[in-house]
């Protein structure tokens, strides 16, 4: 019997550490992490040039925040002082103010195209923490998917592709093909985090809801689609649709709640993501929130798979030869697997090694 | 711009890292996903996740991560404006409210006001009592803080009908001082806001909740529309003149 076990264990230990290594140490195609560059660094600039009509009333000396009572509140939750930090606090005169404003647009419209991605990148970060901590008050959930993003962003090559960085440095080749895109490491970690930092959001989410009668009742989507301030479709007419107003309700609690386990397999992922795009466009277009319903789709777009990323952008594979990266997992192993596990593409220089998804709880990016 | 028929990246299951490395980055990422978790985790108030988010409280707090993902939770709740009369310097009265759909676009910056309005309505609940309620109804959020005492009883051990509540303790009171300070110091700072913008001599704030209409009372008209006169109420209000501030 303790044999038993310890047999039990040594394999659970030598299981979980095989896991744990391929699910963070695989180096992966940075299309997806290029991609969500794009789409951040584009949000990062529409969310901060927005700011340039409200930067007198909130980051001038006349704001609604005060310096005194935002160190108020941060000192407040804290419990004592606050690691919350920011530059804005340094800044005393409208030109600084200005001046800093539109350094940070640059820098966001850089990351957008991908020039000097390594740099801009950090700086995008420091940046955004900078606005948030000077702001509490006037924050909120666009602001905290914007700081996930632009952080995961720095960790990984994110100009790798699709990027002014990736033509600089092949314009003056034959073909861009001669300078193959590496795999990487650090884009699959960057990516990685991006998944469970959504699994985490969509979860506390969903379980916090479980608190509030109305999710159990069936009438919660009413209190969303009933609040003037929100409202930019009138959804009212539900008042007299309960049935409707329930199913919605409670498809939308069931789907937050479960979409930290059902996302992680193939077969259930494309559902839960289809899925996602009703609800944020719902919360974009009926409650007024566009900027933050399509940053959350901009977040569950790390559970795209590269080479579904690269068949959309690059058309790669139509009809020619499948290669590692951009091919479906099934027929990417037959390819890999008549290739006696030689990549085929013209492009490719390293050989690559077929791997069978295990119980369908395969890796999610590659 | 780049051709988008790139080279192919070669992709493997195993990379050249160093076991150390690989160790190293290991304890990185595991600490940090615990730092993720901790944080909606602490929002209930359990001591262990107030302890455990007392250490990872600098990491959270610098890196913007410090936040409890409770949206629409527990449940959509009405919405909140805050209404202000001004006196100017030159006798002329002036009137307004955030948030304010006609005046503050594109819409992301109705949103910024809006969340002033349910941020000071968060605070102002915080010391009333009804906390979770009164906190942001939508996109606005609870950050992770400093575990609070329950105001009501014990740690842990709700108020039951038929037993009698216990008192605050000493540092549910010091708790709830701090609250109030805090939610004069934001209603001080918008007065303030809006004091020298319209360099006015004093200022008077209205916070207004604006209630949800029972799906019931809409369909059989007893409330015309959402902006029915019945649905609005006036939860506080102070003046503030330019030499008190």
């Amino acid at each position: 019997m303790t044999r038993l076990i310890v047999d039990y264990l040594r394999e659970l230990a030598r299981g979980t550490v095989a896991a744990w290594d391929r699910f963070w140490f695989t180096a992966v195609d940075p299309a997806t992490l290029s991609l969500i560059r794009i789409l951040a660094g584009a949000m990062l600039f529409y969310t901060h040039l927005v700011w340039t009509r409200g930067l007198d009333d909130f980051l001038g000396p006349n704001s609604w925040l005060q310096p005194e009572a935002v160190r108020t509140y941060l000192n407040s939750i804290s419990g004592e002082q606050s690691f919350a930090w920011s530059y804005f606090w340094l800044i005393d005169s409208p030109w600084q103010l200005w001046t800093v404003h539109f350094a940070g647009l640059v820098v966001f419209a850089m990351l957008t195209i991908g020039w000097h991605s390594r740099i801009t990148s950090v700086l995008a970060w420091l940046i955004t923490v900078s606005y948030v901590n000077r702001l509490p008050g006037s924050l909120f959930g666009l602001d905290q998917i914007n700081g996930l993003l632009s952080m995961y962003l720095m960790l990984g090559p994110c100009g790798a592709r699709y990027s002014v960085d990736r033509w600089s440095a092949t314009r003056r080749l034959a073909s861009p093909a001669a300078l193959p895109v590496a795999a990487s490491v650090g884009a699959n970690i960057a990516t990685r985090l991006m998944q469970l930092h959504m699994c985490v959001i969509y979860f506390f989410a969903g379980i916090s809801k479980l608190q509030g009668p109305s999710w159990w009742d069936g009438s919660a989507l009413w209190g969303a689609v009933a609040n003037l301030e929100y409202q930019s479709i009138d959804l009212t007419w539900l008042a007299t649709w309960p049935l409707t107003v329930a199913v919605m309700t409670h498809v939308t609690i069931a789907w937050e709640v479960s979409y930290c386990a059902l996302v992680w397999p193939r077969l259930t992922r494309p559902i839960v993501i289809a899925l996602a795009i009703p609800l944020h466009m719902g919360i974009a277009f009926g409650l007024g929130m566009k900027t933050f319903g399509l940053v959350m789709l901009i977040g569950n777009a790390a559970f795209i798979s590269p080479w579904v990323v690269r068949r959309v952008i690059e058309g790669a594979g139509q009809g020619g030869a499948v290669d590692s990266q951009s091919a479906p997992p099934a027929r990417r192993e037959r390819a890999q697997t008549t290739a006696a596990g030689v990549a085929v593409g013209a492009s490719t220089t390293t050989t690559v090694r077929a791997r069978r998804p295990r119980n369908g709880a395969s890796s999610t990016i590659g | 711009m780049p051709d988008t028929r790139q080279a192919t990246a070669p992709a493997g299951p195993t990379t050249q890292m160093s076991p150390a490395l690989k160790i190293v980055l290991s304890v990185l990422l595991a600490l940090h996903v615990t730092a993720l978790v901790v944080c909606p985790w602490s929002i209930e108030r359990s001591p262990l996740a107030g302890r455990m988010w007392n250490l990872f409280r600098p990491y959270v707090e610098a890196a913007f991560l410090n936040h409890g993902y409770h949206f629409f939770a527990p449940q959509p709740g009405p919405s909140h404006l805050v209404r202000y009369e001004l006196e100017l310097t030159d006798g002329k009265k002036l009137a307004g409210e955030i948030p304010n759909l006609k005046e503050e676009q594109p819409r992301l910056l109705y949103h910024r006001h809006f969340m002033l309005t349910e941020f000071l309505n968060m605070l102002y609940g915080n010391v009333n009592g009804d906390g979770p309620v009164a906190a942001p109804p939508a996109g606005g959020d609870v950050p992770a803080a400093n575990p609070a005492p329950r105001v009501d009883a014990l740690a842990g051990i709700e108020a039951v009908p038929g037993r009698e509540t216990l008192p605050p303790s000493e540092q549910a009171q010091r708790f709830l001082a701090a609250q109030q300070a805090l939610f004069d110091a934001y209603c001080r700072s918008y007065a303030t806001h809006l004091l020298r913008k319209y360099d006015a001599q004093r200022v008077t704030l209205r916070l207004v909740r604006h209630n949800l209409p029972y799906p019931q009372e809409l369909a059989e008209r007893r409330v015309k529309s959402l902006a029915d006169a019945s649905l609005y109420v006036e939860l506080f209000q102070k003046s503030y003149t330019a030499e008190d501030l």
